[in-house]
């Protein structure tokens, strides 16, 4: 059970931003079929940036 | 012949990311043998290579039956998770939001949590530094395997990745075996930092090859999201900084 646990937190460190991340790559897949490659790419791209600053931001404000 | 310009980025990727792992295993592997004794830890560090070398051979020859669409989806989503997590962890770092990773401090810990001043003796052999070293190797080496698996074989570079991990893991022990001490110089924040974007940026290339996106320049567009992805995450970094 430990090494379970190892091993996943090598992907999930922060669950909220893992939460917002797959949630991302999900709607990623929806976009791509909706809307097609290059508004998939940005949504994609933009999304992920959006999602890791976002985190970064709240978690650094809340140390402060 | 591998093609240094096709295969440099998943080289140099795998290089840098499996050298975080291995000065973090050979601190580990350090403090056992000065504490407890070198052949017991040493005999943990190898057997956890063996190990390791077993869980490549199994999942290598696997790999090579999952079909090239689900593999990118798979481990483009794996590798953006990892990578981001480093990101993450080093932009707040570099904010001040968290403490910089000490080696030093970290090898003076686990020499303590080894019994540094109970008069242990490093002749017998030592269970527990063996279990000590093996851990460690095990736990970094299965980070270095995600690294390369996820690097290499979504876009047949499994080879490159390889020789970068391979040569990180050398360059580490022997400049372990020399100075016999904790790599405290090397500059980990800067590597994560580094590291966590390129990763990311591999992660988002395959995972968008997986789900159908055509990206306009190939695969040289990993590197214009390495670009783009240092931009925002300095951004990101003077922003928290405030």
């Amino acid at each position: 059970m430990k090494a379970l646990h190892a091993i996943a937190g090598l992907f999930f460190d922060d669950g909220s931003l893992a939460i917002v991340m797959l949630a991302i790559l999900a709607a990623a897949v929806l976009v791509v079929n909706a809307l097609g490659g290059p508004a998939a790419m940005a949504f994609l791209v933009g999304g992920v940036i959006a999602a890791l600053l976002e985190n970064v931001l709240r978690a650094a404000r809340a140390t402060d | 012949m591998i093609d240094l310009i096709h295969a440099g980025p998943a080289m140099a990727t795998a290089f840098f990311a499996s050298s975080v792992e291995a000065v973090e295993a050979a601190t580990v592997v350090l403090a056992a043998g000065v504490v407890r004794g070198w052949r017991s830890s040493i005999s943990g560090a190898v057997a956890a290579l063996a190990a390791l070398a077993a869980i490549v051979a199994v999942f290598g020859t696997a790999i090579a039956a999952v079909p090239i669409a689900i593999l990118q989806v798979v481990v483009g989503a794996l590798l953006l998770l990892f990578g981001i997590r480093w990101l993450r962890k080093a932009m707040l770092r570099y904010a001040g939001a968290i403490g910089l990773r000490d080696e030093d401090a970290l090898y003076a810990r686990e020499q303590e949590a080894l019994g540094a001043s109970a008069g242990v003796r490093r002749d017998r052999w030592d269970t527990i530094a063996a279990l000590t070293s093996f851990k460690a190797v095990m736990l970094e080496g299965i980070e270095v395997i995600v690294i390369v698996i996820g690097i290499g074989a979504a876009g047949n570079m499994l080879v490159p990745a390889t020789l970068g991990a391979i040569g990180a893991c050398v360059a580490v022990a022997v400049a372990a075996a020399l100075l016999n001490r904790p790599l405290s110089r090397v500059p980990e924040n800067a590597l994560k930092f580094g590291v966590g974007i390129m990763v990311s940026a591999f992660g988002l290339f395959w995972f968008g090859e997986g789900i159908g996106i055509h990206w306009a320049f190939g695969e040289a567009t990993i590197v214009a999201l390495m670009a783009l992805m240092f931009a925002a995450s300095a951004i990101g970094v003077r922003v928290a900084r405030r």
